[in-house]
C-alpha cells in the first residue's frame, strides 16, 4: 500500500513536471521570473492563491532571506531598507534588544491607527515575533498592498500586510549551511556637547543676558566664571570631563551563527534551522555579576516538516521557537543618554578627588559613569514559540483540482524579568550630597511580567484547474483569531486595559481566471467580524476586483526585440481595519467617576458619576477604497521595470466628533466620520547583464505616498490658517520666524516699542526670537500658529544597488535614501537648547545672538541662534520655522566584498561551497542635518543607530 | 472515505459556524453602564452628587488650575493676583472671544452639568428604592441647579440657548439659538417655583447642603434682582445688535420688575426664616456674627454653599494640583498674591460709621498712620483683612495667622492682606464657599424697595445688615443718596462673594472704567514707594499699580470664537 502511494505520488509529481514542461514549451518564453528575480520560487507568495509570478496581476513585491541575510543585523527590520517597493522603513534606536525600525506599506493612510498587519506561514502574529526572526529562517518577506490581496483580509487588510513564508525542505539530499558572521559595532554618529571652556564662555553670555531687565535694560557684562576659571578650562587644568568618552567602548560586538539542513524526500521534507545571535552594546562596563553591558543573546530553533500520505494527505508541522536574553545597566536607555548629552563637563570629576567615591550633587545626581557602573543591571528572558499544523486533502477523485485544507497556529509568547540592583552614596568635595547610601549589591528572582498568546484556525476549499484555453484557481477561507494579550500591553484607547481578549474572524474567498494566459481577471472579498462593535453591527464585506493583460502574448508583441514581456494591471477593492487606536466597545455607554460633592455637617464625601463620552451604536470598522494600476515589463531580457500608481481613499476614520456644538454638553461621541486620502508611485527597474567573466546588475526602486486629511472634524481653530484638515497628517504647526528682535525695537523702560505685535510667551528682549504676528491683532499668540513644516516623515523612500562578479569574487553595494520631511531641531531637545535647566550647550549656539561691546562681544550681524539664556524661555523654545530643516538622508546601507572558492578547492575539502566576505553597514551617511547639526536624521537622540564592519563565512555542504 | 472526509470537513465548519455569534460577544467587563447607575439610590447618588459639584462650582477655582483666579481679581478690589493667573490678561486686555473668559470653565462648560442634571431628571425613576416623593424632590433639586447655571449664565451673556433635555449627539438638532433675556428669564423663574413647590426647607443633618425651598426661591430672587437693574431693565442695550436687541435687554424700562424683585426677596425671607431654619446671625458682637456668618461652615445665615473639602492646604507645591482653598487661603503662597486695594479700602466705614481719610494719592505718610487708620476700621473689615505688620483680627492670637504667618510672596504693595472666610479657622483647611447668604435677599429688598419709592422699607431692610455690622442706622431718605449707599453696603457685606463684578456692570454706573474694573487701580506702597516689609515699614503712600482695561463691550461676556465659528450663536457686540 504505501509503496503504491509513493509510486503514485512519484507519478504525479513526474505527470506534473511534464505538464509544466509542456507548458513552458507552448507559451512564449517566460522570463517574468526576472521581473522579481529575487524572490526564489516562481510564485508569487500570498494568501489563498498560488499563482505564478507571470500570471498574477496583483501589486506585490517580494526579497528572499538570502537577500536579507547580506545585511548583518541583529534585527530583521533593519535589513528592510529599501528591498521592497512600497514598504517605509524607518531607523530606530540601536540599543541591543530594541532596535526594530518602523514599517509602514504605503506611507501613511489614517490618522488613527496606521500600523501593518505580519503574517507567518499563514497566521498573523506581533512585530515583536517577526523581529527577531532570522534571515536564515525565513524563504520570502512580501509587501501584499494589492486592492485585491488586502480585500481578502477584510477588517484587517486595510494598512497593508507583511507576509513572511519560512524555509521548507525540497526533494534532494541533505544539504547544510552554515554562515558565522561576526562584526564590530559603533555609533553612526555622536553629536558631543561643548567642552568646559566654551561651556563656561557661552554661559557668562546667558547670565548676562538674563541680567538684561537688572540692569535696567542694558546689556552689561556680568559673568559667572573669571578669566582665571576661562584660562584653566582652555589649558586643561579645569575639570574637563567628557561623558560619551567616558561611557562608552570603541565598539559593540556582534556575532551570528546559523545551520540550516535541507532536504527530503517526495514523502518527507525538512527544514531544521538553528541561529545563534550575541549582540553587546556601546558601554564601557564589563560583563560581570555586578555590572552588564547592555546585551541581548537570542537562540532560535525552527523545523518545518512536511509529509505526503494516504495519496491525497499533505501535512506540516512548523515549530519555530526561540529565546531572547536581554540585559543591561540598570540605569539605562533613554535616561541614561539624556544625561551624557545633557550634563556640563564641568560638574565634577567621574569620582570626586576628596574622597575617591563617585561624585554627584543634588544637581547632577545621576553620574552618568556611576549609572552604568554602581547601580548592578535588569534583565529579561523571553520564551516564543509559534507551532503550526496543516492538513491539506487533495479531492481529486471528487471534483479535479478540488482540495480542502486545515490549519491551526499556537502562538505564545512569556517574558520574565530578574534583575541584581545597588545604589551609591554620592559625594562632592568629600561630602555627601544626597541621602542615598552605598549599598550591597540585591537579587530581585525572576518574575513574570508579560505575555501573550495567539491561537488561530484556517479552513480552506480551494479548486485549482485549467481546461483548454482556462486557467481558473480559487478558494475560500474560513480565518478565526483569538488574541489574548497582557493588561499591561493593552493600554491603546478607551477600554482596553483588562478587555484583554480579542476575537475576529473572516471568510475570504478570492478567484483568478487567465483565458488564453493572457487576459486575466480577478475577484476577491473579504467578510470579516469583529468583536469590537455592538452586536448585529459586527459584519462587514469588502469586495475587490483585477484585470490584466499580458500584452507581450499577443501576436504583435510577440517576437518582439525590445520588449520581452509586457503586463498591464489594475485593481480596485475595499478593505478596512476594525482596531482604533480610540479604543474598543465604543458602542457602549459608560458611566465614569467624576467629581466628588460633599454634604452634612460632617462633610460627607459623595463620589460623583458621569455620563463618558457618548456612545455610538453605529460604531465600525475604518474603510479603506483602493485603487492600484501598474505594469511589469522586461525589456532585452534584461531590464525589468515594474510600476504602480495608487490611490487610497480612506472613510469612516474613527474620531471625536468636535464639530458638535456646546450645547450637548456631553463627552463628544467617536463617530465613523474621518476622512484622508493617499496617493502615491511605486518604480522598481532591474538590469543584469554579463560582459564576458563578469557579470553585473544595478537596481533602483523608489516609493512615494502622499496624504491628506480631507475630514477630521477638528477642534475649530480660532484662525483658518491654523487648521490642519487640508494638510498630510502630522504636518508641523508653529508660528513663523522672523529674525531676531533688536536693541531699536525697545523702549527704553525694556517695553517693546508701539506697532510691534507683543508676544504672550513672556517678557522678550533684544536677541528672542520675532514671530509674525499673522492675524494682525498686536499679539503673538497659540493663534498665529500656522503650517511651518512638512511632517515628521519621509514621503520619498528610494534606493539602488549595484553588484558585480568576477572569477569567485563578488561586490556589491546598496544605497537607500528618503526625502520630504522636515525635521524639527526641538525635538532633539538636549543637543538644540542650551544651558536651561542647568543643562549643556553645543556648536549649534555657537553664534548666539549677543553684544557686548566691551567685550569684544558683537554677533548681531551674524547671530543664527537667539541670545542664550539659563532661564526657561517659553518664546524662543517654541515651535517655530527657526528650528524647522529637512530631513532628508541618503546612507550606504550595506556594502559587501565576498570571494567564493573555485569548486576545484572546495570539493577537494568535500564541501559544496566556501565563500568568505566582508561588509560595512552604514557606512556613510549624507544628509544636511548631520551636515550642519551633527544630528542623525533618523536616530536624533537617545541610543545611537549603529554601523558595522563585518567578517563572515559561509559553507555548503 | 470520500464519504467520511466530507462529513468531517462539514461538521468542522457547521461547528464553527454555531459557536459564531458568542465568539465575537464582548467579555465581561467591570465598567458602569446606565442601567446599573440608576438601579439603586445608592448608585444614583454618584450622578446626583456630580450634578451638584458641576453646577455650583460655577466661577470657583475648584478645578486645581494652576492659573486659577477669583472673581475679585477682576473687580479692582484686589489686583490681579499673580503675573501668570488667568486674570491678569482680562484685567490689563480685556476680555477676548479667542481666550479664556471670566468664568474660568468656559461658556462651553456651562452644559456638561446641566445635561447632568437633566440625565438625573430622566433616569431617576429608574431606581427601584426610591419613593415617589423621593423621586419627585430629587427632580426639583436637579431643575433648581439647572436655574442656578442658567441665571449665572443670564447675568454673564445676556440671552442664551434653553435646554430642556439631555440632548442626543446623533438624533436631536444641536444648533439651538441664544433666547432672548425674557424667555431665559421666564425659564429661570418656572423652573424655580417647580422646584420650590416639591423641595424640602430642611434636610436632615447627613444630607444638609442639598437643594432646599428656600435655596430655589434664591435663585429666583437673584435672576429677577438683576432682571430689574439698568443693565436688562432698558429700553436700549449697552451697544446695538440691530434685530437682536432682546438677547442684551427687555427693550422697555418697566418699573413693575423692581416690585417681582422685591416680592420674590422678601418670600425668600419669610421661607428661610419661618420654616427654613436660616437668619441674619446677630448676638451683638458684630465681628464674630460677620465672622461666623461668611466663615463658619453650616451656619444658619447661609441658604446654599459650594461644600467642598480641602484637606490640605496646598499640595507640596504641586502647580498642576492648586487647591481652591490655595486661592483664598493666605497662608497659602498664591492667595498671598491677591491684595486689597485701595480702590476698594475706601468702601469700608470707620466703626463709627463715618469714613476714614486716607492719604491722597502718592503723598507719603508715617507708617504709624497707617496702623492707626486700620485699627478705626469697623468690624466686617476687621473679619476681611489683615494689615501689615499685625496679627490677623479674625484669628486673635492663632499661630497659623500671625503677621509672619500669611507674609509669604505678598505682591510688595497693597492696602492689606486678604483673610476673609477663615473667622476663627485656625490650621483648618478647608470652607464653604457661601453661594447664597439671608443677607443678600435683605440688601436685594433694600435695593428694589428704594427704587419703588419704598423708602422706609428700603432703610429697614438695609438697616438690619448695617445695624447688624456694629453701624449706626442709616436714616438717608433722598433716593439717590439711599441707592449709592445700598450699592455700597453691597460692596463691603459681600467682597469676595462673587457679586461685585457683575453688580457694577448691572447697576451701570458711571465710573465703572474710572477706578472700578477699569482706570487706574490704586494700593499702597512702603518705605517711599517701594515693598511692604514683614516689619519695620517706616512709611506709605498710595499708588497706582496699574491700569485695567475697560470698554462697554464688557458689560456682558464674550462666547468663544470657537462656538461662534460653527455658526449658529450670535456674538454679543463689541467682540
Amino acid at each position: 500500500m504505501k509503496k503504491l502511494i509513493r509510486y503514485s505520488i512519484v507519478f504525479f509529481m513526474c505527470a506534473g513536471n511534464f505538464v509544466n514542461k509542456v507548458d513552458a514549451q507552448t507559451k512564449v518564453k517566460d522570463t517574468s521570473d526576472l521581473v522579481t528575480a529575487d524572490a526564489g520560487s516562481s510564485y508569487v507568495p500570498g494568501p489563498l492563491l498560488k499563482i505564478s509570478k507571470r500570471e498574477s496581476i496583483l501589486s506585490t513585491s517580494t526579497v528572499s532571506g538570502c537577500t536579507l541575510s547580506k545585511t548583518p543585523v541583529p534585527n530583521i527590520t533593519n535589513t528592510l531598507y529599501g528591498q521592497l517597493a512600497g514598504l517605509t522603513v524607518k531607523q530606530g534606536s540601536g540599543e541591543p534588544g530594541y532596535d526594530n525600525a518602523s514599517l509602514s506599506i504605503r506611507g501613511i493612510g489614517t490618522y488613527d491607527n496606521s500600523g501593518l498587519i505580519i503574517y507567518v506561514d499563514g497566521f498573523q502574529t506581533t512585530s515583536a515575533y517577526f523581529q527577531y526572526l532570522p534571515p536564515a529562517e525565513i524563504e520570502t518577506v512580501t509587501v501584499l498592498k494589492d486592492p485585491v490581496s488586502l480585500a481578502t483580509f477584510g477588517m484587517k487588510g486595510a494598512n497593508g500586510v507583511l507576509w513572511i513564508v519560512t524555509k521548507r525542505g525540497a526533494v534532494h539530499k541533505p544539504r547544510v549551511q552554515v554562515q558565522l558572521v561576526n562584526g564590530w559595532q559603533q555609533a553612526i554618529n555622536i553629536n558631543k556637547p561643548y567642552g568646559s571652556y566654551d561651556y563656561a564662555r557661552l554661559y557668562n553670555q546667558a547670565i548676562s543676558n538674563d541680567n538684561y531687565a537688572l540692569n535696567n535694560y542694558q546689556f552689561n557684562w556680568t559673568p559667572s566664571y573669571t578669566d582665571a576659571q576661562l584660562d584653566a578650562y582652555k589649558n586643561g587644568k579645569g575639570i574637563n570631563i567628557d561623558w560619551y568618552d567616558q561611557n562608552l567602548k570603541k565598539n559593540g560586538s556582534y556575532s551570528d551563527a546559523n545551520v540550516v539542513l535541507t532536504g527530503g524526500d517526495p514523502t518527507t521534507k525538512y527544514a531544521l534551522v538553528l541561529d545563534y545571535m550575541t549582540q553587546g552594546g556601546l558601554y564601557n562596563v564589563s560583563n560581570s555579576t555586578r555590572t552588564s553591558n547592555a546585551q541581548i543573546k537570542r537562540f532560535n530553533l525552527r523545523s518545518n516538516l512536511d509529509f505526503s500520505f494516504f495519496k491525497i494527505f499533505e501535512a506540516k508541522v512548523d515549530l519555530g521557537g526561540r529565546i531572547e536574553d536581554r540585559r543591561y545597566p540598570n540605569f539605562n536607555g533613554p535616561s541614561l543618554w539624556e544625561n551624557m548629552s545633557k550634563y556640563p563637563s564641568n560638574i565634577y570629576r567621574v569620582k570626586d578627588s576628596v574622597s575617591g567615591y563617585w561624585s554627584g550633587t543634588t544637581l547632577f545626581p545621576a553620574n552618568p559613569v556611576a549609572s552604568i557602573n554602581a547601580l548592578g543591571w535588569t534583565s529579561t528572558h523571553d520564551r516564543t514559540l509559534q507551532a503550526n499544523f496543516n492538513l491539506k486533502e487533495k479531492l481529486d477523485f471528487l471534483a479535479k483540482g478540488l482540495y480542502l485544507n486545515e490549519a491551526v497556529s499556537f502562538n505564545t509568547w512569556t517574558r520574565n524579568s530578574a534583575s541584581k540592583t545597588a545604589t551609591y552614596a554620592r559625594y562632592y568635595n568629600g561630602a555627601t550630597t544626597t541621602t542615598d547610601k552605598t549599598t550591597d549589591i540585591t537579587s530581585n528572582g525572576s518574575s513574570p511580567v508579560d505575555q501573550w498568546d495567539w491561537k488561530q484556525v484556517n479552513l480552506t476549499a480551494g479548486y485549482d484547474r485549467s481546461f483548454g484555453m482556462h486557467n481558473v484557481s480559487a478558494a475560500v477561507n474560513y480565518f478565526r483569531s483569538n488574541f489574548v494579550t497582557d493588561w499591561g500591553l493593552n493600554n491603546i484607547g478607551q477600554n482596553t486595559g483588562n478587555n484583554i481578549f480579542y476575537h475576529f474572524e473572516n471568510l475570504g474567498a478570492q478567484v483568478h481566471y487567465a483565458y488564453k494566459s493572457k487576459y486575466i481577471l480577478e475577484l476577491a472579498a473579504g467578510y470579516s467580524g469583529s468583536d469590537n462593535f455592538a452586536p448585529g453591527t459586527k459584519w462587514g464585506l469588502y469586495p475587490a476586483v483585477a484585470a490584466g493583460w499580458i500584452a507581450s502574448s499577443e501576436d504583435f508583441l510577440k517576437d518582439n526585440k525590445i520588449v520581452s514581456f509586457l503586463k498591464l494591471r489594475a485593481s480596485v477593492g475595499q478593505s478596512a481595519n476594525e482596531q482604533s487606536n480610540r479604543g474598543r466597545y465604543l458602542y457602549q455607554q459608560y458611566f465614569v467617576g467624576n467629581g466628588t460633592y460633599y454634604t452634612g455637617t460632617s462633610l460627607t464625601a459623595n463620589t460623583g458619576i458621569i455620563q463618558s463620552y457618548a456612545a455610538n451604536p453605529n460604531i465600525f470598522a475604518e474603510e479603506s477604497l483602493k485603487y492600484n494600476a501598474g505594469f511589469d515589463a522586461i525589456f532585452f531580457n534584461k531590464l525589468s521595470i515594474s510600476a504602480d500608481v495608487f490611490q487610497d481613499k480612506r472613510s469612516g476614520i474613527v474620531t471625536q466628533n468636535n464639530d458638535l456644538l456646546a450645547t450637548y454638553g456631553g463627552t463628544l461621541p467617536y463617530l465613523n466620520i474621518g476622512k484622508v486620502t493617499n496617493k502615491g508611485y511605486e518604480v522598481t527597474a532591474n538590469y543584469t547583464n554579463k560582459i564576458g567573466q563578469i557579470g553585473y546588475s544595478v537596481g533602483g526602486m523608489i516609493s512615494y505616498a502622499k496624504n491628506k486629511i480631507d475630514y477630521q472634524a477638528e477642534i475649530p481653530t480660532i484662525n483658518d490658517f491654523s487648521k490642519t484638515t487640508g494638510l498630510a497628517i502630522g504636518t508641523q504647526m508653529g508660528l513663523i520666524a522672523d529674525g531676531f528682535y533688536d536693541i531699536t525695537d525697545f523702549n527704553t523702560n525694556g517695553s517693546l516699542k508701539s506697532g510691534i505685535a507683543v508676544p504672550q510667551f513672556g517678557a522678550v528682549q533684544p536677541g528672542d526670537l520675532k514671530y509674525r504676528d499673522l492675524d494682525n491683532n498686536g499679539k503673538v499668540d497659540q493663534n498665529d500658529v500656522t503650517k511651518i513644516g512638512d511632517p515628521g516623515y519621509n514621503d520619498l523612500t528610494y534606493s539602488f544597488n549595484a553588484s558585480v562578479d568576477f572569477k569567485g569574487f563578488d561586490f556589491s553595494i546598496l544605497f537607500q535614501g528618503a526625502s520630504g520631511s522636515s525635521f524639527n531641531l526641538a525635538s532633539a531637545y538636549y543637543q538644540t537648547v542650551a544651558f536651561i535647566n542647568n543643562i549643556n550647550v553645543y556648536p549649534i549656539a555657537k553664534n548666539a545672538w549677543a553684544y557686548y561691546p566691551a567685550q569684544g562681544i558683537d554677533t548681531r550681524a551674524v547671530a543664527d541662534y537667539p541670545r542664550l539664556t539659563t532661564k526657561a524661555n517659553d518664546n524662543n523654545y517654541r515651535n517655530s520655522t527657526f528650528w524647522m530643516t529637512s530631513g532628508d538622508f541618503l546612507r550606504i546601507r550595506n556594502m559587501e566584498i565576498g570571494y567564493t572558492l573555485p569548486s576545484a578547492v572546495t570539493n577537494r575539502m568535500r564541501l559544496e561551497k566556501l565563500r568568505v566576505y566582508f561588509s560595512a553597514v552604514n557606512p556613510v551617511t549624507w544628509s544636511s542635518l548631520s551636515k550642519d547639526y551633527n544630528i542623525d536624521p533618523e536616530t536624533a537622540s537617545g541610543y545611537p543607530g549603529l554601523k558595522s564592519l563585518n567578517a563572515g563565512i559561509s559553507l555548503n555542504f | 472515505m470520500r464519504f467520511k472526509l466530507l462529513i468531517v470537513a462539514s461538521s468542522l465548519l457547521i461547528g464553527f459556524s454555531a459557536c459564531k455569534k458568542d465568539f465575537l460577544q464582548m467579555p465581561l467587563s467591570s465598567t458602569t453602564t446606565i442601567d446599573s447607575v440608576f438601579s439603586t439610590w445608592t448608585k444614583a447618588q454618584g450622578a446626583v452628587s456630580n450634578a451638584y459639584k458641576t453646577n455650583l462650582s460655577q466661577g470657583l477655582p475648584y478645578a486645581n488650575w494652576w492659573d486659577g483666579m477669583i472673581q475679585e481679581n477682576l473687580t479692582g478690589a484686589m489686583n490681579y493676583g499673580f503675573s501668570w493667573t488667568q486674570s491678569k490678561n482680562i484685567v490689563l486686555n480685556g476680555l477676548s472671544a479667542s481666550s479664556v473668559s471670566e468664568d474660568m470653565d468656559g461658556y462651553n462648560n456651562n452644559f456638561p452639568p446641566i445635561r447632568q442634571a437633566y440625565n438625573v431628571i430622566e433616569n431617576i425613576d429608574k431606581v427601584k428604592d426610591l419613593t415617589a416623593a423621593d423621586k419627585a424632590t430629587i427632580k426639583g433639586e436637579m431643575r433648581a441647579l439647572i436655574a442656578y447655571r442658567y441665571e449665572q449664565m443670564f447675568i454673564m451673556y445676556g440671552g442664551v440657548p434653553i435646554i430642556s433635555k439631555s440632548l442626543s449627539a446623533s438624533t436631536d438638532s444641536l444648533a439651538i439659538p441664544r433666547q432672548p433675556i425674557k424667555a431665559v428669564l421666564d425659564s429661570i423663574v418656572s423652573w424655580c417655583d417647580q422646584a420650590a413647590a416639591v423641595l424640602p426647607s430642611t434636610w436632615p443633618a447627613t444630607w444638609t447642603g442639598r437643594m432646599t425651598k428656600a435655596g430655589a426661591l434664591a435663585i429666583k430672587s437673584k435672576a429677577l434682582l438683576y432682571a430689574a437693574r439698568p443693565l436688562f431693565n432698558s429700553a436700549t442695550p449697552y451697544l446695538d445688535l440691530g434685530s437682536n436687541n432682546n438677547l442684551l435687554c427687555f427693550g422697555n424700562v418697566d418699573a413693575n420688575r423692581w416690585a417681582l424683585a422685591a416680592a420674590a426677596s422678601e418670600a425668600l425671607i419669610t421661607e428661610a426664616e419661618t420654616n427654613g431654619g436660616n437668619t441674619i446671625i446677630n448676638t451683638g458682637n458684630p465681628l464674630d456674627d460677620y465672622g461666623n456668618a461668611t466663615s463658619l461652615p453650616s451656619n444658619p445665615e447661609v441658604i446654599l454653599a459650594f461644600k467642598f473639602r480641602n484637606t490640605t492646604l496646598f499640595d507640596g507645591g504641586n502647580w498642576n494640583n492648586l487647591p481652591m482653598n490655595a486661592f483664598y487661603n493666605c497662608r497659602v503662597w498664591e492667595a498671598q498674591g491677591n491684595v486689597l486695594t485701595t480702590n476698594m479700602l475706601e468702601n469700608y466705614y470707620k466703626a463709627d460709621g463715618t469714613n476714614q481719610t486716607w492719604p491722597t494719592l502718592d503723598v507719603v505718610t508715617a507708617f504709624s498712620d497707617y496702623t492707626n487708620r486700620m485699627n478705626q476700621m469697623e468690624p466686617r473689615f476687621k473679619a476681611c483683612f489683615q494689615p501689615w505688620e499685625m496679627d490677623a483680627w479674625n484669628n486673635p492670637g492663632d499661630a497659623n495667622w500671625k503677621n509672619a504667618s500669611t507674609f509669604g510672596s505678598q505682591p510688595g504693595f497693597g492696602a492689606t492682606r486678604v483673610t476673609k472666610f477663615w473667622y476663627k479657622a485656625s490650621s483648618r483647611t478647608w470652607w464653604e464657599f457661601p453661594i447664597f447668604r439671608l443677607a443678600a435677599a435683605y440688601l436685594s429688598s433694600a435695593e428694589a424697595y428704594n427704587e419703588m419709592g419704598q423708602t422706609q422699607n428700603a432703610l429697614n431692610r438695609l438697616n438690619k445688615i448695617h445695624t447688624r455690622a456694629g453701624l449706626p442706622a442709616i436714616t438717608e431718605t433722598d433716593q439717590a443718596k439711599l441707592r449709592a449707599i445700598i450699592q455700597r453696603e453691597w460692596a463691603v457685606e459681600f467682597f469676595d462673594e462673587n457679586y461685585r463684578l457683575h453688580d457694577v456692570k448691572h447697576w451701570k454706573l458711571a465710573n465703572i472704567g474710572n477706578g472700578m474694573i477699569g482706570g487706574s487701580i490704586r494700593a499702597f506702597a512702603f518705605n517711599n514707594g517701594a515693598s511692604v516689609k514683614q516689619t519695620g515699614n517706616t512709611n506709605y503712600n498710595d499708588k497706582v499699580i496699574y491700569t485695567a482695561f475697560w470698554a462697554p463691550k464688557q458689560y456682558l461676556n464674550p462666547f468663544p470664537q470657537t462656538e461662534i465659528n460653527k455658526g449658529y450663536l450670535i456674538q454679543n457686540p463689541g467682540y
